[in-house]
């Protein structure tokens, strides 16, 4: 039943696919279809400007996605390292990190991500900077906890006695046994991602339009419930659809893996 | 006091302190000079000066710091940029407002979602079981963002029960407060749920109905006081991220609290504000998980020796 996630974000990549070979225009207007409810010319209706809201959707796909792939590879690098190297030094090093992620959880939600955009200049880059400063923690932590117990396995007191050195025992023995968990929560970081970056671009605080992004849509959209209601159900629509697949393909991962 | 409540205790003063480094540091990431930002077109010396002198930019970075510890043990977070008026001054009304809907978000979420997920687990029924866990999994994915509209265009605009936005009637407070609490009984619904599902055929409850209690008895005394721990750090937890979370919700709603102080902060390149709202949600969050100690602690005493 979690397969179902698999489907909607499947269908956003053959879009984004057909997008840059066909290379539909996100900004073109056309002041007779604005705000025109969806019809066998536009499936998803057009918006203020008159602009197809699904190729605005697909575009803004691609710009968020990015950013959020980005991130999340970013994060789960970095906690990776830094998770195997507090899990098995331990003692004081294992200290410091443990404090680090403490003191930033200390921001509870996105408090941190709004600070971070607040006070650096909006752009691609800094969002992405903003989104990695909090979501590598939910890796290193999951690294960190997996690294203490399997530090303690036979196998890798085997490796030990065998004579492999630190770097050895961390990349061919631990890392691959902590990979498993961690791609169950790779799924869980790409969803609230979405919703942080989703969340920043309502805010204003993403990159700004006319660029299309699906938080700046949401917003725009808002100010047209009473008299297009499509524009905001479309666009709310497709963002929870999103978010649910990527909960979804997490859960189906999580049971997969305990099996 | 003994050495776990010591532990706890400097872990908590750590914590204030670093949070109040970060968000004393923030105001240098802005990129180049601050002031130029600030002062815009309008670039007098004089008024350069001023606000330099105002932010304590004029002071090297060390004294900087301690003109800033100073500051924090005298509660004196500075004055707003544009409308000079003390941040504290500006912050209390905000922080009462966001506390009254955290609040009633919370609470309402505690007395529909708990005895919601009991009565469900309660009836037993596969089929209802099953629905409910779609509904969850759906309600739990929504952003507040997307919830509120939602929201507004059922229950302000097709119906017109309840106020579109503002805080001038006190239904005005029901909406967000909905938008708030909803995830959040779908999540207490779906904890409920799962927490009695692997009590069910403990030998506890195995024991209390073979005593010959009343099945709806035993749920309602036995299986509440067992999951309560778990339930008491989501509402902990969700009590403390509501501070923060409210930012969009409040945002949307006009409503005038710590969440909207924070985002017409940023707008207005306030930084004073800025730094104090960050500061002061951060803190709260960090005051709740310590009251969370202290209550874990009542309801489960072996707790203190696990960390022993």
């Amino acid at each position: 039943m979690n397969k179902i996630g698999l489907i909607f974000p499947s269908l956003f990549f053959i879009l984004v696919v057909m997008n840059s070979f066909l290379g539909w225009d996100p900004y073109g207007m056309n002041f007779d279809l604005i705000l025109k409810p969806p019809g066998p010319s536009g499936f998803f209706g057009y918006d203020d400007y008159g602009r197809d809201i699904l190729i605005r959707l697909i575009n803004g796909f691609l710009v968020s996605f990015e950013i959020v792939v980005l991130a999340t590879s970013i994060s789960f690098l970095i906690g990776i390292c830094l998770g195997c190297i507090a899990g098995y030094f331990r003692g004081p090093v294992d200290q410091i990190i443990t404090s680090g992620m403490t003191i930033i959880q200390a921001f509870p939600g996105i408090l941190l991500i709004i600070a971070l955009a607040a006070f650096l200049e909006t752009s691609f880059w800094n969002i992405l900077v903003a989104l990695s400063v909090t979501a590598w923690i939910g890796f290193a932590r999951i690294a960190r906890s997996q690294t203490l117990s399997i530090r303690e396995s036979d196998f890798v007191k085997a490796a030990i006695l065998m004579g492999a050195d630190r770097n050895r025992i961390i990349l061919k023995h631990i890392i691959p046994n902590i990979l498993a968990p961690l791609s169950v929560e790779l799924n869980f970081t790409i969803a609230n991602l979405i919703v942080a970056e989703a969340g920043l671009a309502f805010l204003g605080l993403g990159l700004s339009s006319p660029f299309p992004s699906w938080g700046g849509m949401l917003r725009d959209s808002i100010d047209y419930l009473l008299v297009a209601p499509h524009y905001v159900i479309v666009v709310s629509l497709c963002i929870i659809l999103m978010i649910l697949s990527f909960n979804l393909i997490g859960e189906g991962l999580k049971k997969y893996i305990n099996e | 006091m003994n050495s776990y409540w010591l532990k706890v205790i400097f872990h908590y003063i750590f914590l204030i302190f670093s949070v109040y480094l970060i968000t004393f540091f923030l105001i240098r990431l802005v990129p180049g000079d601050p002031i130029d930002f600030l002062v815009g077109q309008s670039n007098f010396s004089a008024d350069v000066n001023q606000i330099k002198e105002h932010l304590g930019l004029d002071l090297s970075i060390f004294e900087q710091v301690v003109k800033a510890l100073k500051n924090l043990f005298q509660l004196d977070f500075g004055l707003s940029i544009h409308q000079n008026i003390d941040v504290l001054f500006l912050l209390k009304p905000a922080l009462i407002n966001t506390a009254l809907l955290a609040i009633l978000s919370v609470s309402m979420a505690v007395f529909i979602g708990i005895p919601l997920g009991l009565f469900i687990s309660y009836l037993n029924s596969s089929f209802l079981n099953q629905i409910t866990k779609c509904i969850n999994a759906i309600l739990i994915a929504i952003p507040s963002f997307i919830l509120a509209p939602i929201l507004i265009l059922f229950f302000a605009i097709f119906l017109d029960l309840l106020p579109v936005s503002g805080m001038e009637k006190p239904s005005s407070i029901l909406l967000p407060a909905a938008t708030l609490s909803i995830g959040f009984i779908a999540y207490l619904v779906k904890m409920t749920m799962d927490s009695t599902e692997e009590l069910k055929d403990s030998i506890l409850i195995i024991a209390a109905k073979s005593k010959g209690l009343n099945l709806s008895y035993i749920y309602f005394t036995h299986v509440i006081k067992l999951i309560s721990l778990p339930i008491v750090t989501a509402i902990g937890l969700q009590l403390g991220g509501l501070l923060s979370g409210t930012i969009i919700t409040e945002m949307i709603f006009s409503w005038n609290g710590i969440g909207k102080l924070l985002i017409d902060s940023i707008h207005q390149r306030d930084y004073p504000i800025t730094q104090a709202t960050v500061f002061f949600i951060a803190i709260s969050y960090v005051t709740i998980n310590f009251i969370l100690e202290f209550i874990y602690l009542k309801l489960d005493p072996r707790i203190k020796n696990y960390h022993e």
